[in-house]
């Protein structure tokens, strides 16, 4: 998991098939198929809407060095 | 029940907005954090406050997935073409052929920041003018700040309509209108980005030499923003997929004829103040060969216009093709204050094969078996000396970054719309508002919206809804004001902390953000007085 999450792209291509998961289950669910499938597909939205934020909360970037000031005309 | 209107409830409605922006803007989280986070948000607002129930907020939310799909569908093989045209050296074809054409440094800024930028959008987009126009900038002398800010301001006028049509696509997708009002929007959205082709003009022109150089290229910029705005508007009610991308790709061709004009062929020696250049742009512009020349560069964007063209035009085609959709259904949900989404079987169908992303993914296929056959790849490997990472390596690498906000925004914006979310904040500015003071402001909700999210769509999906619903409590014409809107959320790009972020990644100056941020503020400023005044003159004349 802290692996999946230290990747970016690894951690964001989960969250898009996730995303793209809960369409289907969700529309099922909630129409001709099982119940079960429409809160299986809402946790799929809500897990693929919480990684970003939660990968954000437990890898916080370092600080990003303090803007220069505006030197453009020495550039 | 009714939805109640009061500043608590008003300010909860806004919240996600508000957060939204602090995380984007204060705290700096990246637009995919962000957007997640806000879903979050608008869901507490919705189930604790609005009484949504959960099936309502799982309904919402994966509409707001299948919403994405109409902008994903473009996103993709767009970005797929990018890689094609990247990775066989045509983007530097393209750029040589441009510089090829003029002695004139000047024209060179306006064919190269203004032209070819405007061009990208119109069939890229999501970044990439700036992304590639900037670096090119610099490579030909120019300050890195001004190689930024240039294309930021120079291909606005192209957000709407651009990357064939994602904004205004998306827009239609969250609100419903007749088609008297569809085409209205689009003509009167067309009529007010005319003030951005022409501003944005002048303003690249401005930075480059001041006065002296106004004077010099006023005639290019009227003849490139008339080919440019007025292009876009005529476009725009024949097909709006193309009403960006025929147009620029209209003034990159007119880039040859006007390099023939001897006032454009030669230097432009009386305009000796250039704050924008580091150095002269003396003679020839010596670079690595890429192994396809100017025509073939070109040969994708032609065969999309062919392509786009053909779907979109020849009914027998558009008829045939068009008789193949699908979507999902859904049943009909509430609130507990009565806000209701009535079943739909199945939800906005999809027509995959005259949806632009078709016309895009067989270019892309055809032009990528064409340049391997030809060897381009590999000779452009050797010429540029580095290893390429692949075409679907490449894709991949930038399409999911780019997807993930585009999904977490349009579910959010599901979220706040089956709530009534949306509803209590137009409720709430009409209260307060007087018609014409909101006609006049209107674009600037969609100047925040596109500083909040970095993207004019993705504005536009947020607010274009609540543009339409205060528009009809006010008694002003929905087009205009979704105009309005549409025009403010590309307007905001010129001050989004994503594009100037990347612009100054790519220019080699990150961390002089703000010097960017005073080139574009002033434009961003003088283009949302004047569409504002644009839109009240609108409103006047269709009473």
């Amino acid at each position: 998991m802290i692996a999946l999450l230290k990747n970016p792209l690894a951690y964001l291509s989960t969250s898009f098939v996730l995303f793209l998961m809960a369409l289907p289950l969700i529309s099922i669910g909630t129409t001709s198929g099982p119940r079960l499938l429409l809160w299986i597909g809402l946790v799929a939205l809500c897990v693929g809407g919480l990684i970003p934020p939660v990968q954000r909360l437990l890898f916080a970037p370092k600080q990003p060095p303090a803007a220069k000031p505006d030197n453009e005309s020495a550039n | 029940m009714q939805i109640p209107v009061d500043f608590l409830h008003w300010f909860l409605a806004f919240l996600p907005i508000v957060a939204l922006a602090f995380l984007l803007i204060q705290l700096r989280w990246t637009a995919q954090q962000a957007g997640a986070a806000g879903i979050f948000i608008a869901a507490a607002v919705a189930f604790f406050i609005f009484k949504a129930p959960l099936e309502t907020l799982a309904v919402a939310g994966a509409k707001g997935v299948w919403d994405a799909m109409f902008i994903l569908l473009v996103i993709w093989p767009a970005l797929l073409l990018y890689q094609i045209m990247n990775q066989a050296g045509g983007y530097d074809a393209l750029r040589q052929g441009i510089t090829r054409m003029s002695r004139n440094e000047l024209f060179i800024i306006v064919a190269l920041g203004w032209v070819f930028a405007s061009f990208l959008q119109g069939i890229d987009g999501f970044g990439t003018p700036i992304a590639v126009v900037a670096p090119l900038l610099v490579a030909f002398g120019v300050r890195p700040i001004y190689a930024v800010a240039i294309p930021i301001i120079a291909h606005i006028w192209a957000k709407f309509f651009g990357t064939l049509g994602v904004g205004w696509l998306a827009t239609l997708q969250v609100v419903d209108l007749d088609e008297a009002t569809t085409i209205a929007t689009a003509y009167q959205s067309g009529l007010l980005i005319i003030i951005q082709a022409v501003l944005g003009g002048f303003t690249v022109v401005w930075l480059y030499g001041r006065w002296p150089a106004i004077r010099h290229a006023w005639p290019l910029v009227l003849i490139i923003a008339a080919i440019q705005g007025v292009g876009q508007i005529i476009v725009a009610l024949m097909d709006p997929v193309l009403a960006a991308f025929i147009p620029a790709t209209a003034a990159m061709l007119a880039l040859y004829p006007l390099s023939r004009w001897p006032r454009y062929a030669n230097p432009a020696n009386d305009i000796v103040d250039r704050p924008a250049m580091l150095a002269s742009h003396a003679g020839d512009y010596a670079d690595k060969a890429p192994p396809m020349g100017l025509g073939m560069s070109f040969f994708p964007y032609i065969l999309l216009t062919v392509l786009a063209l053909g779907t979109s035009m020849i009914d027998p085609i558009k008829n045939a093709l068009g008789s193949f959709t699908f979507g999902f259904p859904f049943p009909k949900v509430t609130t507990g204050y009565g806000i209701t989404n009535a079943a739909a079987t199945p939800y906005s169908a999809l027509a995959p094969l005259t949806h632009p992303g078709a016309s895009l993914i067989v270019t892309a296929l055809v032009t990528w078996g064409l340049y391997k056959a030809r060897g381009y790849y590999n000779a452009w490997a050797i010429t540029a000396k580095a290893k390429q990472k692949g075409v679907l390596r490449g894709l991949f690498e930038s399409a999911v970054p780019a997807s993930v906000p585009i999904l977490a925004f349009l579910v959010m914006a599901g979220l706040m719309n089956h709530s009534g979310q949306n509803e209590t904040l137009a409720l709430g500015i009409s209260a307060i508002a007087p018609a014409y003071a909101f006609a006049f402001l209107s674009n600037g909700i969609g100047v925040i919206g596109a500083f909040t999210t970095s993207s004019s769509t993705s504005s536009n999906v947020l607010f274009s809804d609540l543009q339409v619903t205060l528009a009809r409590l006010k008694g002003l014409p929905e087009a205009t004001i979704l105009a309005a809107q549409s025009a403010g959320g590309a307007i905001g790009n010129a001050i989004a902390p994503a594009n100037v972020v990347m612009g100054a990644s790519t220019a080699g100056i990150s961390g002089q953000e703000g010097a960017i941020l005073r080139k574009t503020l002033p434009w961003t400023l003088a283009a949302f007085l004047l569409t504002g005044a644009a839109t009240v003159l609108l409103v006047l004349l269709a009473k």
